[in-house]
């Protein structure tokens, strides 16, 4: 493999310029958009995350119940519970958790919120993936 | 015009405004969505490439899914947008003559994702034309109120059928009809006590009325302007 060829690997895979593995972040995504959240993952895991992809509020909750994930990927409108809701019931019992809010939803109101309510960042779609690497990283080092 | 006139016209412009910020708000929020599909296609396209290198094959099948994802996010963003466009002049003539089931179709398309939310699926029953002269801005923020309150009431999981048609036996006016495929009763008290829709039922001179499994509003075929 030639150079350039292993350094785009290594910005992928998430390794660092000697090729060493950075550590592999469990990230849980909830997003009712099923095609966004497939190509998220999709990408997410050729950078080295381990992504598990749920589909609504309540399997969020029960995912998270059954191994908390180090960060979480956070919609807000979802049909049963509402990202909001969502996020104030895993804060409740998971203090420690690090919830990124994800969403199309651009009210001020719902970001205010959101962030009262612990969330640790709040990023809108259409996102830089290496925006939201970033973020995500940030949230996992302060675990 | 009078001091009470105002106050009624002030109310209706606050409503008119009232839904068009709840449409713009729902349409924006799901062009979003599709952009960032769109965004993520793209950029997973970008990864392939960087993968193979240079000289490498690029995996026709994934490649082709991922154009396919994004023509397909292109359309969907597109409708919405012609819809919203199509709603944003109804403005431009207070009074005129439109197909009410044309109305009744775009409204139905631009609170889909409210639909989707409240897992309530809509359809049109019939989309033959149904020519009246009335307001159109007021007559789609009556339509609006008229779905998003049933979307509020029903059960998740419910089915609304809409269409717009010729009232029998009475040339004059016209109905359009909600008809819900599970409990109906509520749904008639809600529309009977949202009091936007109850300002709006009098501007255009409609009337709101319940039968055996539809909500039903009646309307002039040509409102007094």
């Amino acid at each position: 493999m030639n150079p350039k060829q292993n350094e785009s690997n290594n910005a992928l895979t998430g390794s660092n310029m000697k090729g060493e593995q950075q550590e592999r972040i469990r990230l849980l995504l909830a997003d009712d958009e099923q095609e966004f959240a497939a190509t998220l993952l999709a990408r997410l895991e050729l950078r080295n995350f381990e992504v598990t992809a749920v589909a609504n509020g309540r399997d969020a909750i029960a995912a998270v119940e059954k191994e908390m994930p180090d960060v979480m990927v956070l919609d807000l409108k979802m049909p049963d519970l509402d990202g909001l809701e969502v996020l104030a019931q895993l804060r409740r019992k998971f203090s420690e958790l690090k919830v990124i809010i994800l969403t199309g939803h651009g009210s001020f109101e719902a970001g205010r919120e959101g962030m009262e309510l612990g969330a640790f960042d709040y990023l809108m779609k259409p996102v830089d993936l290496n925006k939201l690497i970033e973020v995500v990283r940030d949230a996992h080092r302060q675990k | 015009m009078g001091v009470k006139d105002m106050g009624e016209a002030d109310s209706t412009e606050k409503l008119c405004l009232e839904v068009v910020a709840k449409v713009s708000a729902a349409v924006t929020h799901e062009v979003n969505n599709a952009l960032a599909i769109m965004n993520e296609q793209a950029g997973y396209l970008g990864d392939l490439v960087l993968m193979v290198g240079d000289d490498g094959e690029l995996p026709a099948e994934r490649v082709k899914r991922s154009v396919s994802s994004i023509s397909s996010q292109i359309g969907r963003a597109n409708n919405l947008m012609k819809d919203l466009n199509t709603f944003a002049h109804s403005g431009d003539q207070p009074v005129a003559a439109i197909d009410l089931n044309q109305l009744l179709l775009t409204m139905i398309r631009l609170t889909g994702r409210k639909a989707a939310a409240a897992e309530i699926t809509v359809s049109m029953q019939c989309i033959d034309p149904v020519i009246i002269t009335t307001k159109p801005q007021l007559m789609y923020g009556l339509i609006f109120f008229c779905l998003t309150t049933l979307y509020g009431k029903s059960p998740a999981g419910s089915t609304v059928l809409c269409q717009a048609c010729l009232t029998e036996g009475d040339q004059e006016l016209v109905e359009l009809r909600f008809r819900l495929l599970d409990e109906q009763a509520n749904s008639y008290v809600a529309l009977a006590e949202c009091a936007s829709l109850t300002m709006l039922l009098a501007e255009l001179e409609a009337k709101l009325q319940a039968e055996r499994d539809s909500v039903v509003v009646q309307l002039p075929l040509a409102c007094q302007t």
